[in-house]
């Protein structure tokens, strides 16, 4: 009856993408799973012990590649994921059919990442048709990666 | 001497009308006679007088209740018994005479609030203890103490209660996606009745008898801080529940009801749940009403059975009495006299 069938919806597919973390040492900022989606926390609160059961933690997030708001009401004594992200920087040389082609300061390239979508995209695409030399900030996190900043490679 | 003036006379000893021949004589109990049973202290306080005798006219009128019998298609009928009480009941000790009416189907529905609902669950799975009135509350909120009335109710009975309800809902949640199950109030609460699986449950015993449980009010307590939380968990599904569905249920019982009786522990949603329902079979027969309640702010908590007849809530010639009478104190002393007096009546099949 009751110590069966718990379902702990954070339980994702248990690679090095994401680390447990006890609800309660999540923090304002930092980044979590809800849903399945790698987030940023951007505001939480906790209600102690109560008629409402046990002290819960009430989390709202904004996923890191969609802009999409998540709220999720954890247990503060729960384990949450936390998705491991990753930014790196990269050239841009070349945007190719809807794809940048980058290259790392080892020289090895990078094509499987979208120009993105929106007025930051079109900035790219503007700054990179002017013939600027561009640096890409890529962003990843839980096997998705996007591109969420850039700015003009320092003359070397 | 000087004679008394004629005014004075006149009217300090103004002389009486016979009195009616029917009038009864006030009396009491006779403690002469050792260790009275509970219908005998009834008796005792028939023609002592203010509640007392409220109190002996609710056995009377429940003892009507349940001695009524109808026919229908030349089948004999009863009486429908409604029972309403209110959360803080199911906290205190009364809940033991509450689970004796329904584990020997003596009501045939129940109508409480979230409180009523919960608190007996609760209490299978961690006791309430005596406290005080007079507890602070900064103190008890310190120490995890709710307080109802001069009863404690630890804050880890609670978490024990989310620990057991939450993976029901998660079942009932993945009935109603794959089953097209459609919950409702009364029938979340047969479902947990079967689930607690206990037999000091109140509602162990109305899922087991068939008794429906309404709770049109299922949302505001406990029960439904738990029905919140499960929004987020199982988004972007949700479990719902139907209210519409219950009360085409209550009001079609009262409608299918050969004769219905009404008793009332307490105020609120309670007590106008069933009254209302009661409206629809254009009154009720029988009415105890059993409450603290003062009529004088128009609030249907403390009126007495008479405004609901101006409704038709009650029947203008049924027979009805309101106790003004805490229900810990007399309630259990009515069942007794009544119910549990041990008499021919005592065990009743609900009609529907």
């Amino acid at each position: 009856m009751a110590d069966e069938d718990h379902t702990f919806e954070s339980a994702n597919a248990g690679t090095s993408t994401t680390y447990p973390m006890q609800c309660s040492a999540l923090r304002k900022n930092g980044y979590v799973v809800i849903k399945n989606r790698p987030c940023k926390i951007v505001d939480m609160s906790t209600s102690k012990t109560g008629k409402h059961g046990h002290a819960k933690v009430h989390l709202v997030a904004i996923d890191i590649f969609t802009g999409k708001k998540l709220e999720d009401l954890c247990p503060s004594t729960h384990n949450m994921d936390v998705p491991n992200v990753t930014r790196n920087e990269y050239l841009l040389v070349n945007i190719d059919d809807g794809y940048l082609n980058l290259m790392t300061s080892d020289g090895d390239t990078k094509d499987d990442v979208k120009v993105p979508e929106g007025e930051l995209g079109d900035k790219l695409q503007a700054e990179f048709d002017e013939g600027k030399e561009l640096n890409v900030t890529i962003i990843s996190a839980m096997g998705e990666e996007a591109a969420i900043s850039f700015k003009e490679a320092p003359q070397s | 001497m000087s004679t008394v003036p004629g005014l004075a006379t006149d009217a300090v000893l103004k002389k009486s009308d016979d009195v009616d021949p029917n009038a009864k004589v006030v009396s009491g109990l006779d403690h002469a006679h050792p260790n009275p049973s509970a219908k005998e202290i009834i008796d005792g306080m028939r023609y002592m007088g203010f509640q007392a005798s409220s109190v002996a006219q609710a056995c009377d009128i429940i003892n009507d209740m349940r001695s009524w019998r109808g026919e229908k298609d030349g089948v004999e009928t009863k009486c429908t018994i409604f029972l309403g009480y209110t959360s803080n009941l199911i906290s205190s000790g009364l809940r033991s005479t509450l689970k004796f009416l329904v584990q020997h189907n003596l009501v045939s529905a129940i109508v409480t609030t979230a409180g009523g609902v919960e608190e007996d669950f609760i209490k299978c799975l961690g006791p309430t203890y005596m406290g005080d009135f007079a507890l602070p509350g900064k103190d008890l909120r310190e120490k995890g103490m709710n307080r109802i009335g001069n009863l404690l109710v630890p804050n880890d009975n609670y978490c024990r209660f989310e620990e057991w309800i939450v993976p029901i809902f998660d079942k009932m949640l993945e009935e109603q996606e794959s089953n097209g199950v459609s919950w409702t109030p009364s029938t979340l609460i047969e479902r947990l009745g079967r689930e607690i699986d206990n037999e000091d449950s109140v509602y162990y015993w109305a899922a087991k008898n068939k008794i429906p449980v309404f709770c049109p009010a299922i949302t505001d307590g406990s029960l439904g801080d738990m029905l919140f939380f499960h929004t987020f968990k199982s988004s972007p599904l949700q479990l719902k529940v139907d209210i519409v569905a219950d009360i085409r249920r209550i009001n079609s019982m009262s409608m299918a009801a050969d004769a219905a009786g009404m008793i009332i522990l307490g105020g609120g949603v309670i007590k106008h749940h069933i009254a209302n329902a009661c409206l629809m079979r254009n009154g009720a027969d029988f009415a105890v009403y059993i409450n603290t309640g003062q009529e004088f702010d128009g609030s249907d908590a403390g009126a007495r059975p008479d405004e609901a007849v101006s409704w038709g809530k009650i029947k203008a010639d049924a027979k009805s009495v309101k106790v003004y009478a805490e229900a810990t104190v007399v309630f259990p002393l009515i069942v007794s006299a009544t119910f549990g007096s041990g008499d021919d009546k005592s065990i009743y099949k609900n009609t529907l």
